[in-house]
């Protein structure tokens, strides 16, 4: 058993925000999985003592300011998220990370969904099936983020 | 089962729900007093806090820029030759340029001449500041560059944006030392032009592709493939005269009153590492300084 350490929770936000601010060329940027709300929602689930709507929102904006959109449309989508996440929660952290991975697609869907209804209030009209392509790769990093939190959140003496 | 145990205090989900709505209901509401101030109301009440944030992500922007300046860094150590070789095109450049500058020393005292004699105030030279491009579009359907000039190098919103060729765009959001510009590729753009041949007006719509549109031209319009569009200056957004497409077709479908024009931008988007931010608002410096040896990058200098 483990305990989520704040440098880890800190380091996997920074990690994050650097993949979302990372350029990448149009063909790689399309599918760029959507990383600050992912390892949001895993400490939403882990931590939710510690790590609440409130910091969601404040990490929203954050968001809207690295992808210059209007302040608070990141922070909305970002925050309804994790209320619902934290909602499930109490059946969430029963599932094995594979699980957890399948239940939490209609999330990500909706996340990104509630960004393409806002965008189109600012006139971004565009295609919206390549849109939908973070919800599957946000969905398949879900497993390899679990596995480094267990292996960075890892005991280092194991009791006898 | 999850291998992770969680706080005591996290237990009680039920007993925290009405808080946790009462969060969430503050919280949306704030967003959507944010989003109204910030687009609706095109206040600038917001942009302290815009910057602040801005500001403490630098370090995230430096990081996520390392892999791009490694690269360049091994791009222009490949090859010793190749950089000898474009040294000295460089070079013969400077010197041809040089060449037309003289010329152009005598053509604008000329010039000048006859504006005082005409008394015209009108700048001849805009003021313009080299920057360079940081990143280009985070997001693949926003045709967007980020450029590390700002408030502090006197950078503004709706500042244009050229290269070397033509108009890129323009700046839509300015932080204390980094700065956003929309291409004038992108669908929320439109440029006032004119044909360079015989002056007739309209307007270049970007479309999200790289290439222009011109929509509103009727059929009987004396337009050619391969007409230079440049900057008409209307509306003062872009400064006139620059180039800003060439037109690369032209079709006309039997029944509809508009032609369907497509156009190239003349810039090379984005081609390059440096662009130029214009202002025609400032006092230019003449001629005579932008050919100063002393002149440093970054300065304001002069555009023809």
């Amino acid at each position: 058993m483990a305990r989520v350490g704040w440098l880890s929770s800190l380091v996997a936000l920074s990690l994050a925000l650097i993949l979302t601010a990372l350029p990448l060329p149009d063909s790689l940027a399309i599918a760029r999985p959507a990383a600050v709300p992912l390892v949001v929602v895993w400490l939403c689930i882990h931590i939710p003592s510690r790590f609440g709507i409130v910091w969601a929102w404040c990490l929203g904006l954050v968001l809207d300011v690295v992808h210059s959109t209007s302040l608070g449309q990141h922070a909305v989508a970002l925050t309804l998220l994790s209320y619902v996440v934290i909602k499930l929660r109490g059946s969430l952290h029963l599932l094995p990370a594979w699980q957890q991975a399948l239940v939490l697609i209609p999330a990500w869907a909706g996340y990104q969904g509630l960004l393409l209804w806002l965008d189109s209030f600012v006139g971004q009209s565009i295609d919206p099936l390549w849109r939908w392509l973070p919800v599957i790769s946000t969905s398949l990093c879900w497993l390899p983020l679990s596995a480094l939190f267990a292996l960075a959140d890892r005991p280092q003496h194991h009791e006898a | 089962m999850s291998a992770y145990q969680f706080d005591d205090d996290a237990r009680p989900i039920f007993s925290r729900g009405p808080l946790l709505v009462l969060k969430l209901a503050v919280l949306l509401l704030c967003s959507g007093a944010l989003m109204y101030y910030d687009r609706v109301a095109e206040t600038q009440e917001l942009a302290p806090l815009r910057d602040t944030i801005a500001v403490a992500l630098t370090p995230v922007f430096w990081v996520s820029d390392v892999p791009r300046q490694i690269n360049n860094m091994r791009t222009h150590l490949h090859s010793r030759e190749r950089l000898i070789s474009e040294n000295d095109d460089l070079r013969h450049e400077h010197l041809r340029l040089n060449a037309r500058l003289q010329k152009l020393l005598s053509l604008e005292a000329e010039n000048h001449r006859i504006r005082e004699l005409l008394d015209s105030s009108r700048q001849i030279h805009d003021a313009v500041m080299i920057g360079e491009i940081q990143s280009t579009s985070l997001d693949p359907y926003q045709q967007r560059l980020r450029i590390n000039r700002g408030k502090q190098d006197g950078v503004i919103e709706g500042q244009a944006l050229i290269d070397a060729h033509g108009i890129l765009g323009q700046v839509i959001e300015v932080t204390p030392y980094a700065s956003t510009a929309v291409l004038i590729t992108d669908q929320s753009q439109g440029v006032p032009v004119q044909v360079n041949r015989n002056g007739l007006r309209t307007v270049a719509h970007g479309n999200g592709s790289p290439k222009l549109n011109l929509p509103f031209l009727p059929a009987n319009s004396d337009i050619q493939v391969g007409d230079t569009l440049v900057s008409s200056g209307l509306g003062g957004r872009y400064p006139v005269g620059y180039p800003v497409a060439i037109v690369e077709k032209i079709e006309h479908h039997p029944g509809e009153h508009f032609l369907e024009i497509v156009a190239v931008p003349a810039a090379r988007i984005p081609n390059g590492r440096e662009v130029l931010l214009v202002r025609d608002d400032l006092p230019a410096p003449s001629t005579a300084q932008m050919i100063d040896p002393e002149a440093k990058p970054g300065r304001v200098a002069t555009a023809e």
